[in-house]
């Protein structure tokens, strides 16, 4: 009886945990070249010398004393386990953002740079 | 005659055949679903006396904490947001996994779930002259601090 027992309970084990894990990831991305940001001279670079370097911002703000240019770059990594009855699914979205702030007539003032994209990481709900 | 040991190991026997079988039938008809969602760097509020309200300038909070999530007009003064949001759901549902609407009009499917969203804020504002003037550090909030100022805008 006990053996019987023990492969219908690895049976049972093994129905439950089959299913599938699926690993995804989304890259919206052109790395910044950090390089290029020592060419830049808060109070003499001008918003044209930007965009001739990085190219189009993802978005233009206008603020109460000129304008920001905010370029991202976004990493999203999803996991998905699907067992027998249960489903797992874990997002993770980073992004590397630079954000340029201009005065009212175009120069830069000040950049700030946070490079988080490659802390996205698969796993687990947790 | 059977031993009461004998008939336990029946018993279990029953018991494990009876999940592995309601395992086997009900897979795909009852799923249980647990998701997190998460976006953006962890938030934290510098506790050391480096965000001074009437002295910290825009340059040094973007070299402090590197660009914001989001920038944006508030009336005379600008303002950055760093922000991370979190969502967790559980769901339990209960159906049959095959569309059966060109054969019946009728479907059984019921699903019940539980989310929790939370955002971590830090929004700074800065006036004219790029000095912080006030700040506002919000963690675990159910609303996202950007979206909800301007909510009435949009």
């Amino acid at each position: 009886m006990r053996p019987t027992i023990n492969i219908l309970t690895v049976l049972l084990i093994a129905s439950l945990l089959s299913g599938c894990i699926v690993l995804g990831k989304n890259k919206q991305f052109q790395p910044f070249d950090s390089t290029e940001l020592g060419t830049l001279v808060p109070g003499q670079t001008k918003a044209t010398e930007v965009t001739e370097i990085f190219g189009a911002p993802s978005e233009v703000v206008e603020l109460a004393n000129g304008n920001a240019y905010v370029y991202k770059r976004t990493v999203t990594k999803g996991t998905v386990c699907w067992l027998l009855l249960i489903t797992f699914g874990n997002v993770e979205k980073q992004h590397d953002q630079l954000v340029f702030f201009f005065d009212r007539n175009d120069t830069l003032t000040h950049y700030g740079l946070s490079l988080d994209a490659d802390k996205a990481e698969y796993g687990l709900p947790r | 005659m059977p031993t009461r040991q004998n008939m336990d190991c029946r018993v279990k026997i029953f018991v494990v055949l009876f999940l592995l079988l309601a395992g086997l039938f009900l897979s795909g008809c009852i799923t249980y679903q647990i998701a997190r969602y998460v976006e953006g760097d962890e938030v934290v509020l510098p506790d050391d006396g480096r965000l001074q309200v009437g002295e910290t300038t825009l340059g040094e909070v973007l070299a402090l904490l590197g660009a914001p999530d989001n920038v944006a007009k508030a009336g005379l003064e600008d303002l950055l947001v760093y922000e991370r949001a979190l969502l967790y759901r559980n769901r339990i549902k209960v159906g049959i996994p095959i569309p059966l609407s060109s054969l019946i009009r009728t479907s059984f499917d019921a699903s019940a779930y539980g989310t929790l969203v939370r955002y971590d804020s830090l929004a700074l504002f800065f006036n004219s002259e790029g000095i912080l003037s006030h700040k506002t550090f919000e963690k675990g909030s159910s609303y996202p601090y950007f979206k909800t100022l301007f909510s009435s805008a949009r």
